[in-house]
């Protein structure tokens, strides 16, 4: 059902339980899985470009999920790349589109309604923006 | 599909409405269900039209049956999409109420929701609420949005 699958992570609370969740349909599909953490990156005036994480926590992270997938039988790639802060859900789909996955797993951060409603979010604009399914882990 | 603590019933939500993105919702769904083992609860709800008074609080009167329609509804979809061959045991769930209160309250429990997105783009979307999007605000267990009929 899945050959491929591309899993988002970002350092969030949630992040295991999408690894579980890419697990579990990889093994079941025997499909391949592609970890990716976009590092973003906000623009401030004076200031340049300020980033939130080095790349080696970034990578740190994809490794690790990388490991715990290839421990689980499942053949996993790493990927870590920058953007600018607000362009991490095109990427995302650019990269699922690339990929030709079968489905997009990502976590939503989880912030209450009214934030969620006003400022939107990584996954939800990446429901918008996907031509395929996308698996949400709250 | 494991989340948290909670005891999950192997059960597989689709929410269903007689759209094409919500028959590959269930499509989806039925095919996921024989990859896990799980049930799907094709869940379909209904809402009475809003009473258009006309400040007298008098109503047209409505022989519609809209219970019946979406069951009717509910149940052609099954027949549509669902394979005899994958063994997979479908339920027709038809509630009334609002359309994504109902899908959260058929998922408590479920290990996965699974709606469709009609697919409005650019504007429409982002001043249109949507069932899947208030299902992945909500839900208690993980939601797939289906896009792109796959």
């Amino acid at each position: 059902m899945y050959d491929k699958l591309l899993v988002a992570v970002d350092h969030s609370k949630v992040t295991e339980h999408v690894l579980s969740a890419a697990r579990d349909l990889a093994s079941l599909s025997h499909g391949e899985v592609w970890v990716l953490h976009l590092r973003e990156r906000e623009v401030m005036p004076r200031a340049g470009l300020i980033e939130k994480e080095t790349i080696d926590e970034a990578q740190i992270e994809v490794d690790r999920a990388v490991e715990e997938l290839t421990k689980a039988g499942i053949k996993a790639h790493g990927m870590v790349r920058s953007t600018i802060y607000g362009y991490a859900a095109r990427e995302i789909v650019e990269d699922a589109k690339s990929l030709d996955v079968g489905v997009i797993i990502m976590g939503t951060r989880g912030r209450g309604d009214l934030a969620g409603l006003v400022l939107g979010s990584t996954a939800h604009k990446v429901i918008h923006l996907a031509d395929r399914p996308v698996l949400v882990i709250r | 599909m494991p989340e948290q603590q909670i005891e999950r019933d192997h059960r597989i939500v689709a929410g269903v409405d007689g759209s094409d993105s919500s028959l590959a919702a269930l499509r989806w769904a039925i095919r996921q269900a024989k990859l896990t083992g799980d049930s799907v609860d094709a869940v379909i709800a209904w809402e009475p039209p809003a009473a258009s008074g006309l400040g007298w609080g008098v109503a047209m009167a409505d022989e519609t049956d809209y219970a019946e329609l979406a069951a009717k509804t509910v149940t052609e979809a099954i027949g549509g999409v669902t394979d005899p061959e994958s063994h997979v045991s479908v339920r027709a769930v038809v509630g009334e109420g609002n359309a994504a209160q109902v899908l959260l309250d058929a998922s408590d429990g479920a290990d996965l929701l699974v709606v469709g997105c009609r697919g409005h783009g650019g504007f429409a979307s982002a001043l249109l609420g949507s069932v899947s999007q208030h299902c992945t605000h909500h839900a208690h267990c993980p939601v797939v949005v289906i896009r792109g009929g796959r």
